[in-house]
C-alpha cells in the first residue's frame, strides 16, 4: 500500500506545480521567476515571458 | 487575450513546450502574479515597463543570463508568434539543441512527434511512413491537416483501422470544410458529437462557426454559451468565450473586456481582447 501511494504522488502531474502556473492551453508554466530561471540554465533552453499589465488571479486567470 | 489565440494553438503549445521555459508574470508587485525579481529583469531590457502606465507588454524571448533575443506583440496571430520563436532560436543556438530525451528517443513515432513539434514536418513524414501503425498514420494525416494538404491527409486516414480514433478522423476531415468555407458540410461533420469525446468542444466551436457563418448568429452563440458554461476551460473554450464576446459585442472590435462594466466574457476573462477573433470574419 504504501509502494502504491508513493507511486502514486510521484506520478501526480501537479505535484510541484505552482498554483499559478494552472492552465489548460497546454503550455508548461514555471513560476515563480526563479524556478523558470533556474529551469532555463538548467536545461540551456530560452526564456519565453509573457508580462501582464491587466492584472492576474489567484487561480492562474490573466 | 494570448491564450484564446496564439497561446492555444497547438503549434505554439508543441515548440513552446520543447525549447522554451514558460513564465508570466503580474507587472504590479502586489498583483497575484506579481514578482519583483521578474519584473526588475524584464525593465533592464523594457525600460518602458517599469512605469506606472505601461504599453501592452509583448511576449519576450531572454537567456537566462538576462540577455532579450526577440520578442512578439500581445496582438500578432499565431503564425507571427511561430515566426518569432523560430527566429529567437535562430539567434541563440546553444539554446535550441535537442534535449537529452528527444536524442536518446528510439520509438520512430516518438522522434516523429517531437520532429512536429519542431515543425520539421518533412523529417517527421520520413520517420512515420515505415511505421506500420494506426498511430503513424493519425500523426501523418494531422501533419497533412495542418499543412492543409487534403489529399494526403484523406489518404493517411484512409488508412486507419483503429476504432478509438473515429472522433478524432471526423474532426480532422472537418477542418477541411472549414478551411474551405464549406459551412454546411462542416455543420454536418460536426453534428452529433459526445461530450465524452476528446473532441467535443473543438466540434462545438466549429459547429458554432458554421452557424454563424450561415447568418444564424443567435444560435452559435447559444451553443458557444452552453458550451462554455457545460465544459472545462480548454484551449477550444477559450477560443469559443473570444467568439461569444465578439459576436455577443455586435461584432464590433472590443479592445478591453475589462471585467469592470459589464463584460461579456462568460469565461469573466482579465484584460483586454487584442484583434478580432479572425474566425469571425467574413469568409465567402
Amino acid at each position: 500500500m504504501t509502494l502504491l501511494l508513493w507511486t502514486l504522488l510521484l506520478a501526480s502531474p501537479t505535484q510541484d506545480a505552482h498554483p499559478l502556473s494552472l492552465d489548460r492551453t497546454g503550455l508548461q508554466w514555471v513560476l515563480p521567476f526563479e524556478a523558470a530561471r533556474k529551469k532555463a540554465t538548467d536545461q540551456s533552453r530560452l526564456l519565453m515571458i509573457k508580462p501582464v499589465a491587466f492584472g492576474t488571479s489567484p487561480e492562474g486567470g490573466w | 487575450m494570448l491564450r484564446a489565440g496564439p497561446f492555444s494553438d497547438e503549434r505554439v503549445v508543441g515548440l513552446a513546450n520543447r525549447r522554451f521555459i514558460l513564465f508570466y508574470f503580474d507587472l504590479n508587485d502586489r498583483g497575484f502574479a506579481g514578482d519583483a525579481k521578474a519584473r526588475a529583469f524584464v525593465v533592464a531590457v523594457k525600460k518602458e515597463l517599469g512605469g506606472a502606465s505601461v504599453p501592452t507588454p509583448p511576449v519576450l524571448f531572454m537567456t537566462a543570463d538576462g540577455r532579450l533575443v526577440g520578442e512578439v506583440s500581445n496582438y500578432a496571430t499565431e503564425d507571427q508568434v511561430l515566426a518569432a520563436m523560430q527566429n529567437a532560436l535562430e539567434k541563440a543556438p546553444p539554446q535550441a539543441k535537442p534535449s537529452a530525451e528527444e536524442r536518446d528517443a528510439q520509438d520512430p513515432v516518438d522522434r516523429a512527434r517531437a520532429a512536429m513539434d519542431l515543425l520539421d514536418y518533412e523529417t517527421a513524414n520520413q520517420l512515420l511512413e515505415p511505421v506500420d501503425r494506426d498511430e503513424a498514420r493519425y500523426l501523418q494525416g494531422h501533419i497533412a491537416r495542418l499543412q492543409k494538404d487534403w489529399k494526403a491527409m484523406h489518404a493517411a486516414f484512409a488508412r486507419i483501422e483503429e476504432p478509438s480514433l473515429a472522433d478524432d478522423l471526423r474532426m480532422e476531415r472537418a477542418h477541411e470544410h472549414w478551411d474551405q468555407g464549406d459551412f454546411d458540410a462542416l455543420l454536418e461533420s460536426v453534428t452529433g458529437f459526445s461530450p465524452k469525446s476528446p473532441r467535443y468542444s473543438e466540434s462545438r466551436y466549429y459547429f458554432g462557426l458554421a452557424l454563424y457563418h450561415l447568418d444564424q448568429p443567435a444560435k452559435a452563440l447559444a451553443i458557444w454559451k452552453s458550451t462554455i458554461e457545460g465544459c472545462s476551460q480548454d484551449p477550444w473554450i477559450y477560443r469559443s468565450d473570444w467568439a461569444y464576446s465578439q459576436a455577443a459585442s455586435g461584432g464590433q472590435k472590443t479592445r478591453s473586456f475589462s471585467t469592470a462594466g459589464g463584460s461579456p466574457s462568460l469565461l469573466g476573462r482579465i484584460g483586454y481582447m487584442g484583434r478580432q477573433n479572425p474566425d469571425l470574419a467574413p469568409r465567402r
